[in-house]
């Protein structure tokens, strides 16, 4: 008779309890999650990056199937399953966001490098130039140091040439001779002849000496010797005497070391007067020799 | 032959009632209220308010959506609903900040490799 009751009791419960065991398909929730763990579950960077957000995905999942797996209420199964999914997804986003950053990183590695490599071609680049530049300007030193030097010499040169040029003034002042288009010219006046006559008198040896002296100290320099008279007389024997006195000139500066073909010789008689004949001064001062010195060795220019 | 003390009869057929009767009203499960999981929930979605509201706004609508009812329901002793809620609210709340920091990264990645770009472009021999 209690064996009875027990068993009746026995199969009523499991009747009731069977009530909520269900052997239902897994709701759609359960197998997107399942899905969705499998993705998790094969992306290396979430193996890397979320493990931890992995686990907890998995677990999540585990206690879904558990409860489908013992027929719990749908409810939970779904949401069970919902938490799974969006925890799986979790671990994705993760994976993804610290993959970014370890690629950041080494993408600001990579611009910091790019940057200094351009600032150190920009610094080359800066010191070529410095470099450049300062040959330049060791280049442009040096040749201001030539022109500094061509300068000196040029000046030393101009200053040589003054000093010849007032060495000369003082020589024409001691020949008493004046500058003119053809050259230095020194006048021997008729004084320092014998009257009609073509030897040079004592008295105009010191005059020529000087000269001679500057003939010599200047070799290169050519001569002329003009010699002029008054127009007293026949123009003919003036022109004879005046190139006798000319050439008396000439005599006597080898006498005192000229050379002996270093003097071009002439005689102009009457032609070239310097005062009219009206006065016995004026012809006198006409009776002359002049002796013309050139600039160089180019011969003098004749008057005729 | 000693005299027991004998329960009654009944008590046979009434003790697997009175045990399927205490599991029905369980339904198959019996839960406290979830005050422990609606606070993780909340503090899940407070945490996410701030970075994830521009990059991820509709998993975090969910999330705010989902604590709202989860209250609700322990308002009413649905302490089953309520914990699947305030469970199901956080999963959403963590989702949305790992979308957003995902999302930030790539922008990120992206700025950094534009600045190399243009780097080379500057440093390209003239």
């Amino acid at each position: 008779m209690m064996n009875r009751t027990l068993i009746a009791g026995a199969v009523l419960s499991s009747l009731i309890l069977g009530a909520c065991a269900t052997s239902q398909p897994p709701p759609a929730a359960l197998v997107e999650a399942r899905s969705t763990l499998r993705q998790a579950e094969l992306d290396a960077a979430v193996l890397t990056h979320a493990p931890l957000e992995l686990k907890k995905a998995t677990d999540s999942l585990n206690r879904a199937n558990q409860l489908q797996g013992k027929g719990e209420p749908v409810d939970e199964i779904r949401s069970a399953a919902y938490v799974a999914n969006q925890q799986a997804k979790t671990a994705m986003a993760i994976a993804k966001a610290k993959g970014n950053d370890v690629a950041i990183a080494g993408a600001e590695a990579d611009r910091e490098r790019a940057r200094s490599d351009m600032l150190a071609g920009q610094a080359q680049r800066a010191q070529a130039d410095t470099r450049a530049a300062q040959a330049q300007s060791s280049v442009a030193q040096q040749q201001t140091a030539h022109a500094e030097a061509r300068t000196l010499s040029a000046q030393a040169g101009a200053a040589d040439a003054r000093q010849q040029a007032e060495q000369l003034q003082r020589q024409l002042a001691a020949l008493q001779a004046t500058q003119t288009e053809r050259g230095m010219l020194v006048t021997l006046g008729d004084v320092l002849f014998e009257n009609n006559r073509a030897e040079v008198k004592p008295g105009a040896q010191a005059s020529l000496a000087k000269l001679a002296d500057f003939l010599q100290q200047n070799p290169s320099r050519s001569v002329l010797i003009e010699g002029h008279t008054d127009s007293v007389g026949s123009a003919a024997s003036n022109t004879t005497l005046s190139r006798r006195r000319a050439a008396a000139v000439d005599m006597a500066l080898e006498g005192l070391g000229l050379a002996a073909n270093r003097a071009t010789t002439v005689g102009y008689g009457e032609d070239y007067p310097v005062a009219d004949n009206t006065s016995a001064s004026n012809r006198a001062l006409n009776r002359r020799v002049e002796i013309y010195i050139a600039e160089n060795d180019q011969p003098v220019k004749q008057r005729r | 032959m000693t005299k027991t003390p004998r329960t009654p009869r009944h008590w046979l057929l009434t003790a697997p009632l009175a045990a399927a009767a205490l599991a029905l009203l369980g339904a198959c499960a019996s839960t406290p209220p979830p005050t422990a999981e609606i606070a993780v929930g909340r503090a899940s979605v407070e945490r996410a308010s701030g970075p994830a509201a521009a990059e991820a706004p509709v998993e975090l609508a969910a999330a705010r959506d989902k604590i709202t009812r989860a209250n609700a329901a322990l308002a009413k002793e649905d302490y089953d609903l309520a914990r699947r809620l305030a469970v199901e609210a956080d999963a959403d709340a963590t989702l949305a900040e790992a979308q957003s920091r995902s999302v930030r990264s790539d922008r990120a990645l992206a700025e950094v490799r534009e600045g190399i770009r243009m780097l080379r472009v500057e440093m390209a021999p003239q």
